[in-house]
Order: structure tokens, then sequence, then C-alpha cells
């Protein structure tokens, strides 16, 4: 087991395709070690977490919780286990990850008890998962499903929930400064947007601006060590304000084509104000809806 | 992960037209320029990229158009751009200035 996960962890240096990893996770196997069969259960969430890409090797499918809602099984196919036959392709699925939803990852152990059909445990876990803090799914999981019974079998549980809050027209996002958050941000982003009545073409136009400035965050705000890139947008009566955050040390864009984002920002957003002070820079984008 | 495609047509002997789609950012802008320099050859005449099917193009993708615009002048390969009116990625090519250094089509010739 150690083995595989050593190969799962190297795998996901070179792909993020969860359906990749399997393929050579599989092949791995086949030429290495003969005896061994697993199941295994690959999901990939990026920064920002609004989606959720999932592939199975032979693995029961993970219990979804929508914002408000009971739990549910993940539709997808289950594709052969890691060690048997080869498979030309494995299948990706990908499930939509709402603000306030939580998904459950678990391994056999969890759902399975001698004497039981195999239904019977799925469906206590299924009832067992309501959204809500990831500390207090787990909790509630392991008492339903395992209690004070001694386990035949490991039992691992993992639970991802996704946060971003929005309250009364605010979002706010915390991420890693790093080139792959942008993708998720700006979904987050247009949702929030959406909800707050934008205009296809306003909707653009303020996506852009944020993407720009987060951007430059990911660029110029910190050395090697990384950071955290911040977005908060609030509505005001008609007016969107963004505000994109970093908690480094300024430094000049580089390179003969840079500077060029800080054009598109002011011709696509009302006002665009730029501070800086010891503890960081902050950059505000507002534009009124309708105007 | 950010990710867009790269669609290569030669419509006439050393006469390309790229179709670009999905989105591109700082996350993958690298890898477009990569694949853009792989398909446009020595024997390459004139280029066509249409931005027309773009989700997103932010300024390190209009970088990417740049110096692509810098590179192919040097070479002597004919450039232009084609993005759709109604594309998401026209806002960011009129405010970025690519129409003075680039022929912008709304429509491929």
């Amino acid at each position: 087991m150690g083995r595989l996960r050593s190969a799962v962890r190297a795998y996901t240096l070179l792909t993020e395709d969860p359906a990749q990893v399997l393929g050579w996770l599989d092949r791995q196997v086949r030429h290495f070690e003969h005896e061994v069969m697993a199941t295994v259960l690959c999901a990939v969430a990026e920064p920002g977490h609004a989606e959720v890409t999932l592939s199975s090797a032979g693995h029961p499918p993970p219990v979804l919780a929508p914002p408000g809602g009971v739990g549910d099984f993940v539709e997808m196919p289950a594709d052969p286990p890691i060690g048997r036959a080869g498979l030309r392709r494995r299948s990706n699925t990908v499930v939509v990850l709402p603000a306030g939803a939580t998904i459950v990852l678990y391994t056999d152990g969890l759902v399975e008890r001698r004497g039981e059909r195999l239904d019977r445990g799925m469906q206590r876990l299924a009832n067992a998962v309501v959204p809500g803090p990831a500390e207090a799914v787990c909790a509630t999981v392991m008492s339903k499903l395992i209690g004070s019974e001694p386990t035949v079998d490991d039992v691992a549980v993992l639970v991802l929930a996704r946060t971003a809050v929005h309250i009364g027209g605010t979002l706010s996002l915390r991420e890693p400064a790093v080139p792959s958050a942008l993708r998720g941000i700006r979904q987050a982003v247009r949702e929030h947007l959406r909800r707050a009545g934008a205009t296809d073409d306003e909707l653009a136009d303020i996506v852009l601006a944020v993407g720009e400035a987060a951007s430059n965050v990911i660029e110029h705000a910190y050395g090697p060590g990384g950071g955290l890139l911040e977005v908060d947008m609030t509505l005001v009566g008609s007016t969107v304000t963004a505000t994109v955050r970093d908690t480094g040390d300024w430094r000049e864009a580089r390179g003969t084509n840079r500077g060029r984002g800080t054009g598109l920002m002011r011709g696509l957003v009302d006002a665009v104000q730029v501070e800086h002070d010891g503890r960081g820079t902050r950059v505000m984008l507002s534009k009124t809806l309708g105007g | 992960m950010t990710t867009a495609g790269v669609h290569t047509d030669e419509i006439q002997p050393g006469r390309l037209l790229i179709r670009l789609d999905g989105e591109i950012d700082l996350a993958n802008a690298t890898t477009v320029e990569q694949q853009l320099s792989e398909v446009i050859t020595n024997r390459t005449r004139s280029v066509s990229i249409d931005l027309s099917n773009l989700d997103y193009l932010d300024s390190a993708g209009l970088h990417v158009l740049f110096a692509l615009v810098n590179r192919l002048e040097l070479l002597q390969i004919a450039m232009d751009v084609v993005v759709s009116r109604s594309s998401p990625a026209r806002r960011a090519v009129e405010l970025s200035g690519l129409g003075a250094v680039v022929a912008v089509r709304s429509e491929p010739r």
C-alpha cells in the first residue's frame, strides 16, 4: 500500500488528470507488483474548489451533499481495479461543488459489515452525510457507521467541504498565489456576479479585471516561499467592488510586455485604486452595474 | 487547470489557420506559446490566429500574441488575428492595442 501511495504521489506531479494517474498506476503495478490488486478513487480539486474531477478504479463512489441537502452517491462509472486487465482509456467524472457543499471519500472498511449486503452500509453512509464543516462531518460519519464497534478492516474517511462564504452579496476567497488558482477564482467570481444580476458583458469585464489583478499578485507579490491571494467582492447598491489583496512586498513588473494588465484593468472597470502599505498591496476595482 | 485547444488547418500550402478555444491565462500561456511555435514551421508563409472561440483571454495570453507578432515579423511570415464581434476575447484584444501592431479582423479572410 505504501508503494502504491508513493507511485500515486509521483504521478500527480506529472498530471492533474485523475484518469491518467490511475492509468499509469495500473501499468506500474502490472509491471512491478504482479500479486497486487487495489481499488483507488482519485479526486482532483483545484484551488477555488468549484468542481472536483474523479476517476475510480473499482472503488465505491463518493457521497456528495449539496448545501441544505442530504448525501447521495455521485453517479460515475467504475473502471477496473488497479492491477487487473489494462484499460486503454480510463474515465473522468466532473462534479460541481457549490459553496457550502461537502464531498466524502472513504475506504470500503467504512461501509462493509460481515453478513450484510453492501448496499445497506452504503445507504447508512449516504444518510449520515449532512453538509457542514469537514471535522463535524467526519465525526458524524464515524460515530454513525463505526461507533464503538471493533472494525475488521482499516477505515479511512476524507471529507472536503467548500466553505466560500456568500453573505448578503459578499464573496470571500483565500487561495494560494499560484497560476492554477486563477481558473477557480474566475469561476467563483462569475457565479457571484451572476447572482448579483450582472449582464454577460459586465460579467466578462469584471472577471477579466479581477483576473489581471490576481495575476499581478501571483507574479509580483511573493518570493519563492509563496503566499496568499485574497479576493473579496461586495455589492453596494448597484456598484460591485472587488478587492484583490496580497501580504507580500510589491515588486515592479518585469519584462518588456508587462504593465499591459494594468492598462486592461483601467479600461474594464469604472475605477482602479491601488494601495501599498507595510502589510501588502490592495487593488480595488469598482464598476456600477447597468451604468 | 486552465486549458486551451490549438487547432491548425493548412488552408492552402504554407497558409495556416490556427483556431484557439478554451481559456488562456498565466497558468497555460507558456504551453499555448509552445504549441503555436510547434505548428508554425519555417515553410509557413502566413498565419491567421482565430480567437473567436476563446472563452477567456488575459494579458498573459495577449503577451503570447504580441511576442508572436514580433517573431513572425522577423521571419517575414504574414500574420493576422481573427476575433468575432461576439467573442469573449474581443474586449481584451481591443483594450490591449493589439490592432496597432497586427491586422485584427472580425471574420476570417
